[in-house]
């Protein structure tokens, strides 16, 4: 069979070749790349400096928390995570609006175990989270280098051998955070939010990921707590609440997984995500 | 012949047409192993990844051979899902759907077909879409046609957004099926064999669609560029 020219390479008409050409040219976005693979579960490698540095600003910014939170650990976990919800929700009211910033949240069928980043083996090995949060009181956090510091202390890690990575991306500093109210994650008021790339926010959501697979719900609850305050408008926020949804009911913490479980359907009953929240509604 | 395709009702071009969305399903077969129908319902398209932990080894093999489908054909996905109709808005979800219905499927990909078996699978999810879409627009406000005249305004052939909208119109306005093979033939410049193959259709057939399909768009191109048929056919 012999096939046809292509209109394109035969037309005459400019608007014929502007058309053609556009259907042509059509190119998915890096973001769309990014998104598919953490989908996946597969988003590890692709940004292991990027994971570094994001699980960098996990412990930096977790760290300030334990600072600024003078109760015991555990109750600053939970408050944190409550107190966070209005941040939370308001971005994802921002985010359904925006389209195409989702991820179909921790789909991985291959095991999300095996493909546990290095900046996330680089934050474990550095200390397990929650062990983090109850050692390290405030004088311990007191003690938390500065974002340059810690993030230095992180790359130089595993990753350090992976030389050429994709933007070793300067980390938002923790040091707003500090200073902010002592009660919790919020921003202060007029506090800028530090840009943070997506491809960071891809990576400390796979840390999360990683944790939970890992049957450390406790420690992925705490890494969510690092992404609200590095994230607060984070693009993949709506991800990241099914994750501590997630989190929250292998802690047993049903009860507020459910809370959380219904708010998320009630906001977003057409998401692709809607349905894992639903997982948690019915007993 | 082309004449006959200067198709100005617009109900024959519906696409939540079940009739139309259908036909891509029934004939997608070849690929596949096992059966070829894909379940589209979300519902079903959930995995819950947390729960399942196959062995490493085996794990690892899939998250490359996954890896590389992402690699290769990320934006193949994207571009058959957009030109097959999804909104913009909508593509980085629905290439998220394609690949992690390929991920479910992977064990009954051959190599070698992966492709084809994405192309399948992203004209299904694709398809899917549209019958969503339209259901969304029966209960909302019917959007008005907008008109392009492409004579009084030629400068918005510069400007790429519009382009792409006028794209997205005329698209929108054929068939299912003169529509896949027109993209797949135009846009992708897939051999007339390969796309018989990949849709499970003669390849008499690709030809008369495809032949069908250019007078088609032709005829649409011609009518927003405000020449008459005569003159656009000549």
């Amino acid at each position: 069979m012999t096939d046809m020219r292509r209109l394109l390479e035969e037309t005459e008409s400019d608007a014929e070749r502007a058309l053609l050409q556009a259907g042509r040219s059509y190119r998915s976005s890096r973001e769309t790349r990014s998104k598919t693979l953490a989908a996946l579960g597969l988003a590890g490698s692709s940004a292991i400096v990027a994971v570094t540095a994001a699980s960098g600003t996990a412990v930096s910014a977790t760290a300030s928390a334990s600072a600024s939170a003078s109760a015991s650990a555990m109750t600053a976990s939970t408050s944190v995570a409550t107190s966070v919800t209005s941040t939370a929700v308001g971005s994802l009211a921002a985010l359904a609006g925006a389209s195409g910033a989702k991820i179909l949240v921790a789909l991985s069928l291959a095991g999300v175990g095996t493909a546990v980043p290095l900046g996330y083996w680089a934050l474990h090995h550095r200390a397990e989270p929650p062990a983090l949060v109850r050692q390290a009181g405030p004088s311990r956090a007191a003690e938390a280098p500065p974002a340059s510091a810690a993030s230095n202390a992180v790359v130089s890690g595993p990753a350090a051998d992976q030389g050429d990575g994709p933007e070793p991306a300067p980390l938002p500093p923790p040091a707003d955070d500090r200073a902010a109210s002592p009660s919790g994650p919020r921003l202060r008021a007029g506090a800028r939010p530090v840009p943070v790339s997506l491809s960071q926010e891809l990576a400390a959501l796979d840390a999360v990921r990683a944790t939970l697979a890992r049957g450390n719900a406790e420690g992925a609850l705490f890494l969510l707590e690092g992404y609200d305050r590095s994230c607060p408008r984070g693009k993949l926020a709506i991800e990241a609440e099914i994750l501590r949804i997630d989190a929250l009911a292998k802690n047993g913490q049903a009860r507020d997984a459910r809370r959380r479980a219904e708010q998320f359907v009630k906001q977003h009953p057409t998401s692709v995500l809607a349905v894992r929240a639903r997982t948690y509604l019915g007993d | 012949m082309t004449r006959l395709f200067l198709v100005e009702s617009s109900e024959s071009s519906d696409p939540a047409s079940p009739s139309h969305g259908e036909g891509v399903v029934e004939r997608a077969a070849p690929v596949l192993a096992s059966g070829p129908e894909l379940e589209l319902d979300p519902d079903l398209q959930m995995p819950d990844a947390l729960s399942l932990a196959p062995a490493a080894n085996r794990s690892s093999d899939r998250d490359g051979r996954l890896r590389s489908l992402v690699d290769g054909y990320v934006d193949f996905v994207a571009r058959v899902l957009r030109n097959a109709g999804t909104p913009q808005a909508d593509v980085d979800d629905d290439v998220q759907r394609t690949f992690i219905i390929a991920a479910r499927r992977l064990d009954d990909v051959r190599p070698g077909s992966e492709k084809s078996f994405l192309l399948q699978t992203a004209l299904n999810v694709a398809a899917h879409a549209r019958r969503t879409l339209a259901r969304r627009r029966e209960v909302g406000v019917e959007q008005a046609p907008e008109r392009f005249d492409l004579r009084a305004n030629p400068e918005q052939l510069a400007d790429q957004k519009r382009v792409r909208e006028l794209l997205d119109q005329i698209l929108s306005r054929m068939t299912d099926d003169l529509r896949t093979v027109f993209v797949l033939y135009e846009f992708e410049e897939m051999s007339m064999a390969e796309i018989a193959e990949a849709l499970g259709i003669p390849a008499g057939t690709v030809a008369s669609r495809l032949r069908r399909a250019r007078a088609d768009f032709r005829a649409r191109v011609g009518a927003i560029e405000g020449l008459s048929m005569g003159e656009r056919l000549r």
